[in-house]
């Protein structure tokens, strides 16, 4: 069992040898296929993210929220 | 028991089976000559799809994804009895195990009212049930008997779905370890680049003294007594000192622990302390997305060990400059992202 370890902290499997001890690059093309996938995730999830807060302050500054404060601002002066 | 603790404990329990399952399969396929894609594919596919299926949670999809996740590891077994391909069964165990893992994340963290004791628990699970099922293996266990094991899981995921009640957004808004001072996008980026560097040091840590089986038990079961002491400091003496113990304390006791077992197995316990120290950062700015924060350490965690996929440095001394380098770098990043005392209030979170 010893082309295999566990990766501390990340509990990830490693293999024993790295692509300089096997010498394939159809190895480093799946790598690099794999990576363009990895940040295509992270790129779609920082722009849901954006998105959504985006969204939130358009909720907010919304015509209906005006209005309410509108509202509360003639109450207030009724008062 | 407070429910939070509870679910922490029945995920603990899910998380470890999980493991077991994974770690069994893995190590059944570790004399194939496919070794380096298949663990690329295992690695690639539990940890990066964390984040989506959490945002899918985070919408309120009411899919259990433990329970899902628990048919696809059971079934990656059976698929092992019956022989099939190495690649189909090692991406269903990666997929069952990414399943099960947003699943226990995002649940602990939304029924524990800004305590991060639960989801630390729940992660900590998982660092017995690697090693438990990686000695099955090695051990000769039939896969039928770790099929056996692994459907006790269903157990514990349907127990935990009955302390499932609410959307738990008014716990989600007692998460508040993250400065306010800085943007979340910035809290969320250096974060992510802690747990990244973190995941990469792994490696680096020099346990020379590692050679029997027993020693090997006993480092992964400090590293996941670190991972759960971790969330109990952290609502104990707060995140800041915790982050202090688990990076500027824990240094010493990782480079002078290369050739003495018990000063290393210290400082492995406060070095793995840093993961509830970074999802708790992170939760704390995006406090209504528990998924997506759960994915965002995952994702940290592949970027940090996926370079050693191709490079690996083999000198010890070369390893200590390293850790002491990033573990400063590490100090200083958590130094301007942890709340102090716990006390900075949020925009749109509730103290």
């Amino acid at each position: 069992m010893k082309m295999f370890n566990i990766q501390l902290y990340a509990d990830a499997a490693l293999p024993q040898m790295t692509p300089g001890d096997v010498p394939d690059l159809e190895l480093l093309l799946l790598f690099l296929v794999a990576g363009v996938i990895c940040i295509s995730a992270i790129a779609v999830t920082i722009a849901l993210l954006i998105f959504n807060r985006k969204k939130k302050n358009r909720d907010l500054c919304s015509g209906k929220d005006a209005e309410n404060i509108n509202n509360i601002t003639k109450d207030k002066q009724g008062e | 028991m407070k429910k939070g603790n509870l679910l922490g404990l029945i995920y603990f329990i899910v998380h470890f089976f999980v493991e077991v399952c994974s770690f069994y399969v893995v190590t059944s396929y570790t004399q194939s000559e496919y070794v380096w894609v298949l663990m690329l594919i295992y690695d690639f596919l539990a940890f990066v799809p964390q984040g989506f299926f959490g945002f899918l949670r985070d919408r309120g999809i009411k899919i259990n994804f433990a329970l899902w996740g628990t048919v696809l590891t059971s079934l990656s077994l059976v698929m092992m009895i019956f022989s099939l391909n190495a690649f189909l069964i090692v991406a269903t165990v990666s997929v069952g195990n990414c399943l099960v893992h947003i699943h226990g994340a995002e649940l602990t963290l939304r029924q524990s009212a800004g305590k991060m004791t639960p989801a630390a628990v729940f992660v900590a699970g998982g660092s017995f049930g690697l090693i438990t099922g990686k000695l099955l293996c090695t051990s000769g266990v039939p896969a039928a008997v770790v099929l056996g094991i692994n459907l006790l899981s269903f157990i514990p995921v349907i127990i935990g779905e009955k302390f499932n009640s609410g959307d738990g957004e008014e716990n989600l808004a007692k998460y508040n370890f993250a400065t306010t001072k800085l943007n979340a996008a910035s809290v969320i980026a250096l974060a992510v680049f802690v747990v990244a560097v973190r995941s990469f040091m792994g490696y680096g840590i020099p346990t020379t003294w590692n050679k029997t089986v027993i020693q090997n038990i006993a480092l992964y079961c400090f590293m996941g007594l670190g991972k759960a002491l971790g969330g109990v400091l952290i609502d104990k003496i707060g995140i800041r000192k915790t982050s202090l113990i688990s990076t500027i304390v824990a240094l010493p006791f990782l480079l002078f622990g290369a050739d003495l077992m018990a000063v290393s197995l210290i400082g492995i316990m406060f070095f793995s302390m840093t993961m509830a120290v970074t999802l708790a950062l992170i939760v704390s700015r995006i406090q209504s997305r528990p998924g997506i924060a759960f994915g965002f350490t995952t994702i940290g965690l592949f970027l940090g060990f996926v370079p050693l996929f191709f490079v690996r440095i083999r000198s010890v001394f070369v390893n200590c400059v390293i850790i002491t380098v990033l573990t400063v770098v590490c100090v200083i990043i958590l130094t301007l992202i942890c709340a102090k005392e716990n006390t900075e209030k949020h925009p749109g979170g509730q103290q």
